[in-house]
């Protein structure tokens, strides 16, 4: 029915993951400390925080919101998704199948020495962004200098 | 199972015209499905807006983007903690056979996920065949 198009080019980020997945090494990006590597069926996360809160935000396609349950366990997110669920139709025949199917569990350790204080969480085009509010205590603390 | 459909068509082909995103974009994983009337790609491209979704058809080829916003930059005061994912555009290209019926392609994007319809051309759907009584 088709082929697919190769390019040579551009060397991107993802390609690097793709192929570090392919061959399950780790990935090469994280020597730079920041990014993580992303083994087979896991599902793609970003987390970032600023002075008031902790973000999450994770890849979820096809995912709704009635399918996601979280959690917090002391100072841990749990995520737990039940789906995206396979076609099962008889009358399919797969030429290719790349995406990821089935259930996740998800835990992610926050830094910090007790729970967050508020959740909220939302899914906008299939990517679901949790923000955790930091506890008081967490919040870095401004001192200002007085002058004599 | 192989990755690339060699029944009907060639082998992998690259590209030599200059439509090829020059800046890095992400390989959406795709599902290719065969039903009675249609084939189906389904590509998980999450974070896009319906609107910067772009499908084009032309010369045999199908070519499916997604453009991803720029994020917010105000916020000078983000820090990351661990990154799996970029804010990049997609990109993916496939060479369709003459399997396909071009002109009544269709496709729509929902939860992240871009589906695109190619419905078989006439001469590859079933057809039953009646037998006439002498």
């Amino acid at each position: 029915m088709y082929s697919e198009l190769v390019y040579p080019y551009p060397f991107s980020r993802e390609l690097f993951r793709r192929l570090n997945q392919f061959f399950s090494m780790p990935s090469l990006n994280e020597s730079e400390g920041l990014f993580g590597s992303l083994s087979s069926g896991e599902l793609a996360t970003n987390v970032w925080e600023d002075e008031d809160a902790f973000y999450v935000e994770m890849e979820v396609p096809g995912i709704k919101p009635e399918e996601i349950d979280l959690s917090i366990i002391g100072t841990e997110l749990q995520v737990k998704i039940t789906g995206p669920h396979e076609n099962e139709s008889k009358n399919v025949r797969y030429l290719r199948r790349e995406r990821t199917f089935g259930n996740t569990v998800r835990t992610i350790t926050l830094p910090l020495d007790s729970a967050p204080k508020e959740l909220d969480a939302s899914i906008e085009s299939g990517v679901l962004c949790v923000r955790l509010r930091k506890p008081e205590e967490a919040k870095v603390q401004k001192i200002t200098v007085s002058p004599k | 199972m192989s990755l690339v459909e060699t029944k009907n068509n060639t082998a992998l082909q690259t590209n030599q015209e200059s439509t090829v995103p020059e800046k890095s974009f992400r390989i959406p994983p795709v599902d290719i499905s065969e039903y009675e009337n249609e084939y189906l790609i389904e590509a998980d491209m999450p974070g896009i807006k319906e609107e910067n979704v772009d499908i084009q058809f032309h010369q045999g080829e199908l070519r499916i983007r997604g453009f991803m916003d720029v994020p917010d930059e105000k916020n000078q005061k983000r820090i990351d903690r661990y990154r799996q994912f970029e804010p990049a555009d997609y990109y993916r290209a496939f060479r369709i056979g003459e399997s396909v019926n071009a002109a009544e392609i269709s496709a729509h994007y929902g939860d992240g996920i871009l589906t695109v319809h190619l419905p078989k051309a006439e001469i590859l759907k079933p057809r039953k065949i009646e037998i006439s009584q002498k």
